[in-house]
C-alpha cells in the first residue's frame, strides 16, 4: 500500500473514532438524537473505508508509475458523485416538504462525503509535491 | 392528553438539548439562529430538535418577518402527571391505535411524499394504499374514467391497475362508466 493510501486511511479511521467518541459523549449527557446523528456520520465514513479499502486491492501489482495522475484513483472519486446522488435528491424532497428531520440528516450524510472526497484531494496534491 | 401523545412528549423531553431549548424558550421567544447562539449548538440541529419539539405539542412557530419565532406552548406542560395516569386505556382503544400504527407504518413505508412507490403485493397492505388513494375522491360525487384516472396518476403511473383494484375492493362502483366513492 501507498504512503497516501496509508494516510488516507488513518484520516478515515480518525474521524471515525472522534464520531464514536462524541456519539457516546452525547449517549453519557442524555442527547441520544445528537448520538444517533453522530453515528450516522460514522456509518457514512465506514462505507467510503470499505469502498477506498477495495478500490486500492484492485490496483495492486499494476504499475503505477510515479503515482502524479489523479485519474488512477477515478473510480474512487466517482463514488463520491455516484454514493451521494440519492442523498441529494432525498434533501431536495426533504426541504420541499419542509421535512426537517430528515433534511438534517441527508445534509450530515453529503457533509462527510463532502469532507472525505476534500482530504483526499488535498492529501494526493500535497502527496505529489 | 391522548395516550399516544403524552408518550409522544415524553420522548421529546428526555433529551437534554431539548430541555435545554425549552428552559432557553420558558423566558422568551427566540429564532433557531439566535437559539444555536445561545446553546452554543448548530443551527441545524436546533432545527431538528424543533420540528421534534412542535411535533409533541411542547413549542409553537409564528412567522415573523424573515424569522420563524418559536414560543413555548405553556398549556401542554399544565396537564397533571396525575391526571395523566388516571386515565384509562380500554383494549377497544389499544387495538384501535395498533391497527392506526400498522397503517401509517404501511403508508409510511410505500408512499414517498404522497407518491406511491410501488404497489403492495400482500391484500392488506394494498387495501391500505387504496383506502388512502381513496381519500382524494369526494363522497356522493360522480367521476368520470378520465376524472378517476388523473386522480390516481397523482400518486402512481399505473393507474390503471389501480382503478382496476379500487373497483374490485370496493372502495369505487362503477355504472355506465360512471365512478362513485363507496362510504362505508
Amino acid at each position: 500500500m501507498r504512503e497516501l493510501e496509508e494516510k488516507y486511511l488513518i484520516f478515515i479511521d480518525g474521524k471515525i473514532a472522534e464520531h464514536n467518541n462524541m456519539s457516546e459523549q452525547y449517549k453519557a449527557d442524555d442527547r441520544k438524537d445528537e448520538a444517533d446523528l453522530e453515528k450516522i456520520k460514522v456509518n457514512i465514513y465506514e462505507i467510503f473505508r470499505t469502498l477506498f479499502l477495495s478500490d486500492i486491492k484492485q490496483l495492486e501489482g499494476k504499475d503505477l508509475g510515479q503515482l502524479e495522475d489523479i485519474n488512477i484513483y477515478g473510480g474512487f472519486l466517482i463514488r463520491f458523485d455516484t454514493i451521494p446522488a440519492n442523498w441529494k435528491i432525498s434533501l431536495a424532497k426533504a426541504i420541499e416538504h419542509g421535512d426537517i428531520t430528515k433534511q438534517v440528516i441527508e445534509e450530515h450524510k453529503l457533509e462527510v462525503a463532502k469532507e472525505l472526497k476534500d482530504k483526499f484531494l488535498m492529501m494526493f496534491d500535497e502527496y505529489r509535491r | 392528553m391522548t395516550e399516544d401523545n403524552t408518550i409522544k412528549l415524553f420522548k421529546c423531553l428526555s433529551d437534554k438539548s431539548r430541555l435545554q431549548i425549552l428552559k432557553t424558550l420558558i423566558h422568551e421567544d427566540m429564532y433557531v439562529e439566535l437559539l444555536a447562539q445561545r446553546l452554543n449548538l448548530a443551527s441545524s440541529t436546533i432545527s431538528f430538535h424543533l420540528k421534534k419539539l412542535e411535533e409533541a405539542g411542547a413549542v409553537t412557530s409564528r412567522k415573523e418577518q424573515y424569522y420563524n419565532i418559536y414560543s413555548i406552548n405553556e398549556e401542554i406542560f399544565k396537564s397533571s402527571i396525575l391526571d395523566i395516569i388516571k386515565e384509562k386505556s380500554s383494549e377497544a382503544e389499544l387495538q384501535r391505535r395498533r391497527e392506526e400504527d400498522y397503517r401509517k407504518k404501511v403508508i409510511e413505508n410505500f408512499f414517498d411524499y404522497g407518491k406511491l412507490k410501488n404497489i403492495p403485493a400482500q391484500r392488506k397492505k394494498r387495501l391500505i394504499i387504496l383506502e388512502e388513494i381513496a381519500k382524494a375522491f369526494q363522497p356522493d360525487k360522480e367521476y368520470t374514467e378520465r376524472e378517476v384516472n388523473i386522480i390516481i396518476a397523482d400518486y402512481h403511473d399505473d393507474f390503471c391497475t389501480l382503478r382496476r383494484e379500487m373497483i374490485g375492493e370496493n372502495i369505487l362502483s362503477r355504472e355506465n362508466s360512471i365512478y362513485r366513492l363507496i362510504n362505508d
